[in-house]
């Protein structure tokens, strides 16, 4: 009787992790800071205090990271910031 | 100059609101406007990325053009429509004992339309801020240049602009801590 060889299939498990990217806000001088302030509050729903200290970090530091994660939400966030006048885009995490 | 705003649900108020006040409000949509603006359309339609990745981001930013932006330019322009509608209904109000003050105007606006307001004075003023070069350093050329060639109207053109600004501004940190 022949022997029948089962050909071994080796499964190697590839995890693929998408690069994170980031929403980041641009100073602008037009902007009122207590709007910049309500607008991070209202689209990441952050607490008041943490909104307040992205907003200066955008008003001091020129810009400031709100948010990393996956491209496409990063580019909702955009969207929404962008139609509240802001300055804002995504970036590739480094 | 006196005005007051007050919250009144489900509206907002503005009243003793004088001649001058209104001008201003209606000139809020012609300084929204992107006619002689260089660099209107950029900033109130920047691309979603920096100009450092436009290059390696040429697809979203050719999508972001044809989507995006033409969804936010129909939401911009209807929000100042809907603001000068509601300017629309001002009506002037005067008290029988006191006729040597001047005519004065109540405006009674919907909390649902703050949104629009905030809107177009932001867009007022975010192209104000390009139109005549408000934030520029005093070393920058662009502003000595404005500066040296000034006439008396110049002058007068800019104060009226820097009244206005300043007036948004006021209305707008309002609504941000009142209405919105």
């Amino acid at each position: 009787m022949p022997t029948i060889i089962t050909p071994e299939t080796i499964t190697r498990p590839v995890i693929s992790l998408d690069t994170p990217w980031q929403v980041v806000i641009h100073n602008d001088p037009v902007n009122l800071m207590s709007y910049v302030s309500f607008v991070i509050r209202k689209i990441f729903g952050y607490t008041e205090k943490e909104a307040e200290r992205l907003m200066l970090q955008v008003h001091q530091q020129g810009r400031s990271i709100v948010w990393t994660g996956a491209r496409e939400r990063a580019e909702h966030y955009v969207r929404e910031l962008q139609g509240h006048q802001l300055l804002a885009t995504l970036e590739k995490t480094d | 100059m006196r005005l007051s705003l007050q919250k009144n649900p489900p509206r907002w108020r503005i009243t003793e609101m004088q001649e001058i006040h209104l001008e201003f409000l209606r000139l809020a949509a012609e300084d929204a406007s992107m006619n002689d603006c260089p660099g209107g359309r950029e900033r109130l339609y920047p691309p979603p990325v920096s100009s450092h990745d436009l290059e390696e981001e040429e697809e979203l930013v050719e999508d972001w053009k044809e989507f995006v932006t033409s969804e936010m330019e129909i939401k911009f322009a209807g929000d100042v429509g809907m603001f000068l509608s509601d300017l629309d209904d001002a009506k002037p109000v005067r008290r029988i004992s006191d006729e040597t003050r001047p005519q004065q105007y109540r405006l009674d606006i919907p909390l649902e339309h703050s949104m629009a307001w905030f809107s177009t004075l932001n867009q007022a003023r975010l192209l104000l801020d390009l139109k005549f070069k408000l934030h520029a350093p005093p070393d920058d050329p662009a502003s000595s240049a404005f500066q040296e060639q000034a006439t008396a109207e110049d002058d007068t053109v800019r104060l009226l602009v820097l009244m206005r600004y300043e007036f948004y501004a006021w209305i707008q940190e309002w609504l941000v801590r009142h209405a919105l």
